[in-house]
């Protein structure tokens, strides 16, 4: 009974089953949905240290990424990646005064944003491929956030949940 | 049934010889992965290490630089020059306790000539806060150049690259 529970009446064809779920699995999670589990503070609140989620690599496929996505960022491959919020576009204007982030000179609503302290950033005008990015704990000192401009090429896919 | 033992043989026996000759007679890739890996576990420190051990331990870090390495990590921390303010470096560094570090996404550019080669890498680098002791990672990307000084890889550059520029 419970050999046929776990084979089933035909063991080749369970098997042949057992191995193209095998393979679509490592397709689906090893290079469209990637699945990471997030460390460090600063995506809080939206996003706590332990917490598991996929990264959708065929997201910017037919359209761009759009200001407030949450994305994943490479380093030198993906096996450790940045998350952060897209929050200006290529070609626009972004500078951050006081903890206000300011885009083409106009202050930028951030809802998701809970704790603000006082940063700073310099005006800076983006390239026509470059998004600035940033992490939603915005209440962390300046200098423990990475955080910044990068190219479109870096862009590894856009968080799901 | 006795063909296929002997085609598994035969087969197993091809991927050892194949396997042996790699050990043996490694690729200039290999080498360098593997001075990466020698790099990363003799960094890596379980801590509570005395200080003849924490020396020897710096001193051997030493041996996969060159002379006159320079290690620049980008602004606000100067650049360090030369092997010896490294080995240096590390053995203040290794006081710190417990560290875990790896290169992941070790990317191998050979240059003309197979003298020098080009990695860029992501280091993760495991260890306790040094504000609040609590387990903390730190991940950043680099860029590694290496010389081939008597058949050996040596490292005589490392830059820290900025994933994220806040330059204006």
């Amino acid at each position: 009974m419970l050999r046929r529970i776990l084979i089933g009446r035909h063991p080749a064809r369970t098997l042949a089953r057992a191995g193209l779920l095998a393979l679509v699995s490592i397709g689906v999670f090893g290079f469209l949905l990637l699945p990471i589990r997030l460390q460090g503070i600063s995506m809080l609140p939206t996003y706590r240290a332990g917490g598991f989620n996929l990264v959708n690599t065929l997201a910017y496929r037919w359209s761009p990424p759009k200001r407030g996505d949450m994305v994943a960022i490479r380093l030198a491959g993906r096996h450790v990646m940045l998350v952060k919020r897209i929050v200006a576009l290529p070609g626009e204007r972004i500078r951050i005064a006081d903890g206000i982030v300011y885009v083409n000179g106009a202050p930028l609503e951030e809802p998701y944003v809970r704790y603000r302290a006082a940063w700073s950033v310099l005006e800076m005008t983006l390239d026509q491929h470059e998004y600035f990015f940033i992490g939603d704990n915005r209440g962390m000192p300046q200098q423990s956030h990475e955080f910044g401009r990068a190219p479109r090429e870096r862009i590894v896919g856009k968080v799901m949940f | 049934m006795k063909r296929a033992v002997r085609v598994a043989i035969a087969v197993l026996l091809v991927a050892g010889l194949i396997w042996g000759i790699r050990r043996l007679f490694p690729s200039d890739r290999e080498k360098i992965v593997r001075q990466l890996n020698d790099l990363a576990s003799t960094v890596s420190t379980a801590g509570a290490e005395t200080d003849v051990a924490r020396m020897a331990k710096a001193a051997r870090i030493g041996r996969f630089f060159t002379e006159d390495v320079t290690v620049d990590l980008g602004p606000p921390q100067s650049p360090i020059q030369g092997r010896g303010t490294l080995v240096a470096l590390a053995a203040s560094a290794r006081e710190q306790g417990r560290l875990r570090v790896e290169f992941i996404d070790v990317q191998i550019a050979i240059g003309p000539g197979s003298m020098s080669a080009s990695v860029d890498l992501t280091a993760k680098v495991s260890g306790p806060d040094s504000e609040d002791g609590r387990p903390a990672v730190d991940a950043r990307e680099f860029r590694i150049t290496f010389q081939k000084v008597r058949d050996e890889w040596l490292i005589s550059r490392v830059e820290g690259v900025r994933t994220l520029e806040q330059r204006p």
